[in-house]
């Protein structure tokens, strides 16, 4: 069995953004817009998300000339991590947060 | 013949190089149509991701496909650039022990050096020096990111690290038996032979495992480093440990005009310098015959197969 690294603030954020709509079907660049995170750090989420069984995807045809585009959703474990996820910060004891310098989007 | 080593060396490093950086064939999808900078940057850097990671490469190409504006193109290009290096490995626990083993290896090699210099001082003795060890350490580190490279790139990595300490062994094992009784036997330099014979036995290793020259030549480069690291490893650390001897005559016979303070620093750095020199000829000499044997090896698997 792989061994489950504590989800980094980023992966958090983008498991918060796919929940928000978990039945919708979400492109990566729009994804990265969401969570102002750039595709360098957006793509490794989503690998680490894909690989621990939270994330699925399937392609989409494009129009003619183009290629076929990714796209992302949750799955059932992966809106149960959400919600185990929120309720560690609703029992979590209030601590101060020192807010952190937001990352511009792609 | 200093100048051929060096261009043998070098040439052959060219060669593995383009072999592992070959761009996957063009069965894979490709977008001639709108194969900008960005497109083009990001269609080469995805050739770096793992052999279970191409879909993830696939959907980078494809997103970037529907971004028009041109700013925009590059910053994804770029970032996924980034991505490419640091998507997490697929499957393949060896793949994860391998990478580790090397870069230990490096940094243990790196580590040798460093005590080296601190216990022996005087082997510094000028700009040269400095410029030498620079050039050791950016080729320990090319060690290492070529390794994961390949590693990632599908090179079978438990094959690759076994084949790798096996031909060093054969390289300490012969040379001892060489140096220390060739002069009394001269058949015994026949045992030479064995040197070239284990890196091509890798190579075909490699092909036979992978089922295709190219997996065949990855893990054939993969045995070359790890022979070249664990051989530099060996002969440093006995350096170190016997303080450079045992002295012989040509040893105590150069030390006087070499400028060094006393005949452990000469003799360690001798050794040293004949340590580093083993991890880039070793390396390179296993690497291009094993990448030889798996091609050879491969081409009369196609040619049996299709008689």
């Amino acid at each position: 069995m792989k061994r489950s690294r504590r989800p980094s603030p980023q992966m958090v954020r983008v498991l918060q953004a796919l929940a928000a709509e978990p039945a919708r079907w979400r492109y990566g660049y729009d994804l990265g817009v969401e969570v102002q995170l750039k595709s360098g750090s957006l793509y490794p989420i989503l690998v680490r998300l894909a690989d621990r069984g939270w994330l699925e995807a399937t392609w989409e045809s494009g129009p003619a000339g183009k290629p076929p585009r990714h796209l992302y959703r949750l799955t059932a474990a992966g809106r149960e991590q959400v919600a185990a996820l929120a309720a560690v910060r609703v029992n979590a004891p209030p601590t101060s947060v020192v807010p952190r310098r937001q990352l511009t989007g792609t | 013949m200093i100048v051929l080593e060096v261009a043998l060396i070098l040439g052959s490093l060219a060669v593995g190089s383009s072999l592992v950086l070959r761009r996957r064939s063009a069965g894979r999808s490709s977008h001639p149509q709108s194969m900008d900078a960005p497109a083009t940057l990001l269609t080469w850097a995805v050739g770096f991701l793992a052999a279970d990671r191409e879909q993830w490469g696939q959907a980078m190409l494809g997103e970037l496909e529907h971004l028009e504006q041109r700013p925009t193109r590059w910053r994804f290009a770029l970032g996924c650039l980034a991505a490419t290096l640091l998507v997490p490995p697929g499957q393949g626990d060896a793949r994860r022990l391998v990478g580790a083993l090397v870069s230990a290896a490096s940094l243990a090699s790196a580590g040798l050096v460093s005590f080296a210099l601190l216990r022996y001082p005087g082997i510094v003795t000028g700009l040269g020096t400095w410029l030498a060890l620079t050039t050791f350490a950016a080729v320990l580190l090319g060690f290492t990111l070529f390794a994961l490279l390949l590693v990632r790139r599908g090179a079978a990595a438990g094959l690759g690290l076994a084949c790798g300490v096996a031909v060093a062994v054969v390289w300490i094992v012969v040379g001892v038996t060489v140096v220390n009784s060739a002069k009394a036997r001269p058949v015994f330099s026949l045992l030479l032979l064995a040197l070239p014979l284990a890196a091509l036995v890798a190579g075909g290793a490699g092909t036979w495992h992978g089922r295709t020259g190219a997996a065949g030549r990855k893990t054939a480069l993969l045995t070359g480093l790890v022979a070249g690291l664990v051989l530099f490893l060996v002969v440093a650390a006995s350096t170190l440990l016997t303080a450079g001897g045992p002295y012989d005559a040509g040893l105590v016979r150069d030390f006087p005009t070499s400028g060094l303070p006393d005949l452990a620093t000469y003799a360690v750095s001798d050794n040293l310098g004949t340590a580093m020199a083993l991890l880039l000829f070793a390396s390179t000499v296993t690497a291009v015959l094993g990448c030889a044997a798996a091609s050879v090896i491969a081409r009369l698997r196609r040619d049996r197969t299709a008689a």
